[in-house]
């Protein structure tokens, strides 16, 4: 908690105890996106995050007035929102804790000293780093796949900032046995990291940097608007915050022609034929300032990136010319190795650019020579509304940890209650 | 930080959990505690530590893990047989002084405080503690030095499961106690719903009151949980009796019981939802403790209804003995007055606090709440039901209170300043009648002109506060009590009066 924040909850607290009920308002716009955050990531469910949030605050509303110390009323409102999820998962979904059964960690590994080499880590980035939308979506896609009770550890221990014994009583299990979850719980993180980041993906530092990019991920979540409604029905307090803009209500196009905000939309894992997802959105705060670029250098900018196109896909059509596979079938762009693939699109909606950030990373080979493709990818991503080019992205899909034994695979097509389509186990996200 | 702050009356109590640099119940300091305990329980009985068993258990906090586990290795390495018993109430830890014969218990709880404390209580076979045993507790702990690491001390505690022997303590009471019932399920038929706070009292729905048969239906927050994510574990507490009260209505109970965290405190409610806590508890429970105890004295606290002492005398055939707030002073002075001759049954105190003198003067809500159990059922095969015992209790109309900050740093004597010069204000004075039977501050009767009522004002034992009492059988009549008092404290510039309404 910084000094700023634990003053204003101080604040709050003081004001509610003092009979200025009205305070519990600003509580809930502080803690709003991280209470639905935190319960969308362990319910992985939107519709009963919702109502799991709206309950808790409702709750939150009945005992403010009996803490002072702003510290001690953040890690209890993180233990409730831990122990209802799990007192609601115990009633309405038990198969979620699935068939995961707690060992003890390979000899000679200790959390502790795990926790150490991670702060060590930090060594390695005395600049800190960038937290990207990649960034987000692959840690939101590898802590979606761990298994319910890593997840909950990890979460609670790296977003919420309880202590091990704090998280074990919550759980009710030994000290022993949440460490060692924690232990499983980052150690795959920590691995999927390396995976990511050999494949080329923006992921390195993920382990190291993992509470910044939760509190990132927790910052940027579009939370629904009828979540404060509704807190504000139960607790006749008024929770709507005017100024802030909400969600459009189709998340499926991701840019507004009003603000200056871009809505991404990540995957999640199937739960129980309910595909998660959980929208961001980026805006400013939660990028590294970029210099302005003037007009002309935008010009000049656009048509490099145009002339690596063009030159990229005449690679690729001579590749595909030239290239095959072993058996004989033509290599393409956007082949993978992975059996599965999930894509993430992002599209602009205007040409109008106030800032625009561009990167570009080329793979080129020769295909008569190597087995590799060529393939040119640009992402550009802004902080308006604005891209000259839409781009495709591909980032493999982790392959799922047995949760509750009722996860089938997929079989043909089917729509998901928000329309994205699935194909064979490939996760398509069509944005507009 | 000095050990001596964190005496509370007869407990030790701090905080044990949050901010990492604002925990006072640290390792270091839980092991002196024990160690210091070691030595008084070593001085109290004659016993070397070698010759002791002592027993462990603790509430659902999330600190009590790491505190027990301090415990049970300073005892062990202090050469005591250790008992770990693990999730208990606190009235069962004293129960292993009765039913197995421990030297001294250790409870680890802090009641109903917030999930960030914790604290400490001692038994022994004559009781809890005193407020100058857990002095000396505190004074030896301070002269202990801590030198070795606690991973180098030996757990050879053994885990015991007392809270199995004690339901079943508890369920033998409701079998021998329900007449003409079936032997082995006498509340077969009944519907009772418990409310267990997430605290320790959920053994009582599972362990006591379904293997007799009763059908648990609508019960709730059953298993432990510090966080106390549902609601506050404590009967005096309007929220927490509004969530039973919807509990056994909603699930067609015929009783709903309530206990605080660590269940030396409950409460109930009718079918109706309609309360039993307070002074209609203390009705109750007066009725049961006065069967076969006639003429026998029931020792309150201060902030007791003029209805209470009416039902009591009038009633039931009893004495009512006023005395002052917190269970330790109404259990002591019923242990003197039944010293001195006097039958006294019972202590209780409008918290919940209820301790029975056939139950070892325990303040215990599983035993309070068994033997209403019983009284409840056998009235039901009568036709009867709770409410009909005590349906003449005159119940006041209105109720407040009000708590007088001290701005003075000596608080003790301008808070007895104030209620001296009450004394003095209310002599003579129209329609006001100081009660002489009162033994906490100054009590007073407002005639009907005046407030049709009753005030208190008293001195809080450890902080600056003076609380203020009323209640009014009429409408309208606190407010007027109020503003007469309001008259008088007005002349006190070091008292923040901006509680006054």
């Amino acid at each position: 908690m910084t000094s700023n924040d634990y003053r204003k909850v101080s604040m709050y607290l003081a004001n509610i105890k003092n009979g200025m009920r009205d305070s519990f308002g600003d509580i809930y716009l502080m803690y709003e996106k991280k209470v639905y955050f935190l319960c969308c990531k362990i319910l992985k469910n939107m519709s009963e995050a919702k109502r799991m949030t709206v309950d808790i605050f409702d709750y939150v509303y009945l005992q403010a007035a009996g803490f002072r110390d702003a510290a001690v009323f953040e890690k209890w409102l993180y233990g409730v929102v831990g122990s209802r999820c799990r007192r609601y998962i115990i009633d309405n979904h038990p198969e979620m804790f699935g068939d995961y059964i707690d060992t003890d960690s390979p000899e000679g590994e200790t959390l502790d000293d795990i926790l150490a080499s991670d702060a060590d880590e930090m060594a390695y980035y005395p600049d800190g780093i960038e937290i990207t939308v990649d960034m987000m979506q692959i840690t939101d896609n590898i802590l979606s796949e761990l298994p319910l009770k890593l997840r909950v550890a990890v979460l609670q221990y790296y977003f919420s900032g309880l202590e091990t014994e704090e998280i074990a009583a919550g759980e009710q299990i030994s000290l022993r046995a949440l460490k060692n979850r924690l232990l499983k719980g980052r150690n795959r993180i920590k691995t999927e990291e390396h995976k990511f980041t050999e494949m080329g993906y923006d992921a390195q530092g993920i382990t190291t940097f993992l509470p910044d990019i939760l509190s990132t991920m927790a910052q940027s979540i579009v939370i629904p608007e009828d979540i404060a409604a509704s807190v504000t029905g139960k607790t006749g307090i008024n929770c709507m915050d005017r100024m802030k803009g909400g969600a459009p209500a189709d998340m499926r196009s991701s840019y507004s022609d009003s603000d200056d905000t871009m809505y991404i939309n990540t995957a999640g894992a199937k739960n129980g034929g309910n595909f998660v997802t959980t929208h961001y959105a980026v805006d400013r705060g939660n990028r590294k300032e970029k210099k302005e670029m003037t007009p002309a250098v935008k010009v000049v900018m656009a048509a490099v990136a145009i002339l690596i196109i063009i030159a990229g896909t005449v690679a690729v059509v001579l590749a595909v010319q030239g290239g095959k596979k072993d058996d004989g079938s033509v290599i393409a762009t956007g082949d993978t190795t992975r059996a599965t693939t999930m894509e993430i699109t992002t599209k602009p909606t205007t040409e109008r650019t106030t800032e625009t950030t561009t990167e570009t990373t080329t793979e080129t080979t020769t295909a008569s020579t190597t087995e590799t493709t060529t393939q040119t990818t640009t992402q550009q991503t802004t902080v308006t509304e604005t891209t000259t080019e839409t781009t495709t992205q591909t980032v493999p899909v982790i392959t799922p940890e047995p949760e509750g034994g009722n996860e089938t695979p997929d079989e043909g097509d089917e729509d998901d209650e928000n329309g994205y389509v699935v194909e064979g186990g490939n996760f398509h996200f069509n944005l507009g | 930080m000095s050990l001596m702050s964190l005496k509370s009356g007869t407990d030790i109590r701090g905080t044990a959990a949050g901010e990492k640099d604002k925990i006072q119940l640290t390792n270091e300091a839980v092991r002196k505690i024990i160690r210091g305990f070691l030595r008084l329980t070593e001085e109290k009985t004659g016993l070397k530590p070698a010759e002791m068993t002592i027993s462990v258990g603790h509430d659902s906090r999330v600190s009590a893990e790491r505190i027990k586990n301090c415990a049970v290795r300073e005892l062990s390495s202090g050469g005591a047989k250790v008992l770990d018993c693990g999730l208990s109430s606190t009235p069962a830890m004293f129960m292993t002084t009765v039913l197995w014969k421990c030297t001294a218990a250790v409870q680890i709880t802090a009641s109903h405080h917030p999930w960030d404390k914790n604290g400490l209580k001692f038994f022994t076979p004559s009781g809890g503690f005193e407020g100058e045993d857990i002095e000396k507790v505190l004074k030896y702990a301070e002269e202990e030095e801590i030198s070795e690491s606690l991973e180098s001390l030996p757990d050879r505690s053994e885990k015991r499961d007392f809270m199995s022997v004690y339901a079943e303590h508890l369920r033998e009471i409701i079998k021998n106690g329900i007449k003409g019932g079936s032997s082995e399920k006498p509340l077969q038929g009944f519907h009772i719903a418990v409310d267990a706070g997430n605290g320790a009292g959920g053994f009582y729905a599972r362990e006591v009151l379904q293997k007799l048969g009763a059908d648990i239906n609508g019960s709730q927050f059953l298993e432990p949980d510090g966080m106390f994510p549902n609601h506050v574990p404590n009967p005096e507490n309007e929220q927490a009796m509004r969530f039973i009260s919807e509990a056994a209505v909603n699930s067609g109970a015929d009783l709903g019981v309530i206990f605080d965290t660590d269940v030396d405190r409950a409460a109930c409610v009718d079918e109706k939802g309609r309360e039993i806590n307070r002074n209609r508890l203390i009705a109750l429970a007066s009725v049961i403790a006065l069967e076969g105890n006639s003429g026998g004295t029931i020792v309150t606290d201060s902030v007791t209804s003029d209805g209470l002492k009416e039902f009591i005398e009038k009633n039931l055939g009893g004495r009512h003995h006023r005395f002052k707030r917190g269970y330790k002073n109404v259990i002591n002075e019923a242990v003197r007055l039944n010293s001195e001759g006097i039958n006294c049954p019972l202590a209780i105190e409008t918290s919940g606090h209820a301790a029975l003198r056939e139950n070892y003067f325990l303040d215990d809500g599983a035993y309070l709440i068994t033997k209403i159990i019983i009284l409840f059922v056998n009235l039901k095969a009568q036709g009867k039901d709770l409410n009909s015992l005590i349906a003449d209790l005159k119940e006041p109309l209105e109720e407040k209170e009000l708590r007088f900050k001290i701005l003075e740093e000596n608080f003790k004597e301008y808070g007895e300043k104030v209620i001296e010069a009450l004394k003095e204000y209310a002599k003579g004075r129209e329609g006001w009648t100081p009660a002489n039977d009162n033994r906490e501050g100054i009590r007073i009767s407002l005639d009907r002109n005046h407030g049709d009522g009753w005030m208190l004002l008293r001195l809080s034992v450890h902080d600056p506060i003076l609380p203020f009492n009323a209640e009014s059988n009429s409408k309208g009549g606190v407010k007027m009590i109020i503003d007469e008092f309001g008259e008088f404290i007005k002349a006190f510039d070091r008292l923040d009066l901006s509680v006054l309404p």
